[in-house]
C-alpha cells in the first residue's frame, strides 16, 4: 500500500498495486471516456442516417467503460472526477463528415490514453488495457482516422 | 583441445534451426525478470496458438543469444554486449514476428496484385515495428536477423486469409508479452499489438469484399 500526498495536501491512499501513476492514468482515460460520451451524442444528431446506428452502439459502449473505469479508480482509492456538462469540440461539427471525424477524433484520443495506461498499468493489468487501445484503434479507424503504424502513440504518428 | 578459433558462428544459415538443448528451458525466461506473472496459466492453456511462431522465434533468440555471446572477436565489433535479459529477448520476439509478417505480406503482394496497396501499406507497418522494436545499436537487423522464422507457403488463393491469421496471431503474441518488459516498451508492444489486429480487420474487409463481387 502506497500513501501519497497530493497538491491539495489531503493523504490519498492507493489500493493495493495500484501505483500513483496508474490512476492517474486512469483518470484521464475516464476524462477521455467522458468527453467521448458527450461527442458521440452530437455525432449521432449531425451526423446523418448512416451514423445514427454506430453512434448509438458506441453511446452505450463508452457509458459502460465510462462506469467501468470509474469502479476501477474508486477500488483504487480515489474518487472518480464526475464528467463535465459540456466540452470544447476540436472543430465544428455542421455536416456528416465532421461528425464522422469527430468520431475519429474521440476514438484516436482514447486510444492514446489506453496506451499510457498500458504503460503505467501493473503489469497484471497490461492486456485489459492493451485490449481497450486495441478497439479503440479499430472504432477510429471504422470513423475514417487516417492508418498509422502505431495506434495510440501520437508521437510516431505519420506527419500529417 | 576445444579449438574455439573455428566455431562456426553464422549459425543463421544452417538447415536445422536450434538444437533443443541450446534453447533456454521455458521457466529460465520468468524466473530472471522478477515480475510475478499471473498469465502464465492462460499461457499453459493455449500451447498450440503460438506453435508456429515460435518455432521461429526459438529459433531467433539462439541466434540473438549467440550473436551476443560468442562474436567477441568479429571485426567491427568492439565489444561484446552483455547477454540480453528477458526483456530484451521478449521485444526481438515480437520483431521477429514483425519480419515474418512482413516477409509473408511481400509475398501475398508478389500474388495478388488486385491488393497490391493494401498490403503494401501492411507490409510497411511491419517493417517500422521491427526497427522500432530492435535498438539503435543493432541497426542492420535485416541482415544479421533475417527473419527467417516459420512463414507459411502461401497460394493467390489463400494469400490474404493466411496472412490474417498469422497476424492474428501474432497480436497475440505481442499482447503476451507485455508482462515481460518494462511499461514504456510494453507500451510500443500493445501499439505493434493494436496495429496487427488493424491488418486483420483490413484484410477480412478485403476477404469479404473479393468474395461478394463473384470471381
Amino acid at each position: 500500500m502506497t500513501t501519497t500526498t497530493p497538491p491539495s495536501g489531503r493523504p490519498a491512499v492507493t489500493a493495493p498495486g495500484f501505483s500513483a501513476a496508474e490512476v492517474a492514468a486512469l483518470v484521464s482515460a475516464l476524462e477521455a471516456e467522458q468527453a467521448a460520451l458527450y461527442a458521440y451524442g452530437l455525432v449521432g444528431a449531425r451526423g446523418g442516417a448512416p451514423a445514427r446506428a454506430p453512434a448509438t452502439a458506441a453511446l452505450q459502449a463508452h457509458g459502460l467503460q465510462r462506469d467501468l473505469l470509474a469502479a476501477r479508480i474508486s477500488v483504487a482509492g480515489r474518487r472518480p472526477p464526475a464528467g463535465e456538462p459540456a466540452y470544447a469540440l476540436p472543430f465544428e461539427v455542421s455536416s456528416a463528415a465532421t461528425a464522422r471525424a469527430l468520431g475519429a477524433h474521440v476514438e484516436t484520443a482514447l486510444a492514446a490514453r489506453y496506451a499510457d495506461l498500458v504503460a503505467a498499468a501493473a503489469p497484471g493489468r497490461r492486456r485489459e488495457a492493451a485490449t481497450w487501445l486495441t478497439r479503440a484503434a479499430e472504432a477510429a479507424r471504422r470513423w475514417g482516422a487516417a492508418p498509422t503504424p502505431f495506434p495510440g502513440l501520437p508521437e510516431r504518428a505519420p506527419s500529417s | 583441445m576445444a579449438a574455439p578459433a573455428q566455431r562456426h558462428v553464422r549459425s543463421g544459415r544452417g538447415p536445422s534451426p536450434v538444437p533443443a538443448a541450446a534453447r533456454p528451458p521455458p521457466g529460465a525466461l520468468w524466473q530472471d525478470d522478477g515480475v510475478p506473472d499471473p498469465s502464465r496459466p492462460a499461457a499453459d492453456r493455449l500451447p498450440g496458438r503460438r506453435a508456429v511462431i515460435r518455432a521461429g522465434v526459438t529459433a531467433g533468440t539462439a541466434v540473438l543469444v549467440a550473436g551476443c555471446g560468442v562474436r567477441v572477436g568479429s571485426p567491427g565489433v568492439r565489444v561484446a554486449p552483455p547477454a540480453p535479459g528477458p526483456a530484451e529477448l521478449a521485444r526481438e520476439r515480437v520483431a521477429r514476428d514483425a519480419d515474418a509478417l512482413l516477409d509473408l505480406a511481400t509475398r501475398a503482394a508478389r500474388l495478388r496484385p488486385a491488393d497490391r496497396a493494401v498490403l503494401a501499406t501492411v507490409a510497411a507497418d511491419h517493417r517500422e515495428h521491427a526497427a522500432a522494436l530492435r535498438p539503435p545499436a543493432g541497426s542492420t537487423p535485416s541482415a544479421t536477423h533475417r527473419g527467417t522464422a516459420a512463414v507459411p507457403p502461401i497460394t493467390a488463393a489463400n494469400a490474404l486469409a493466411a496472412l490474417a491469421r498469422a497476424e492474428r496471431t501474432a497480436a497475440a503474441a505481442a499482447t503476451a508479452e507485455l508482462e515481460r518488459v518494462s511499461g514504456e516498451a510494453a507500451r510500443l508492444l500493445a501499439s505493434v499489438a493494436a496495429s496487427r489486429s488493424l491488418h486483420v480487420a483490413v484484410l477480412t474487409a478485403r476477404l469479404t469484399a473479393g468474395a461478394r463481387t463473384a470471381r
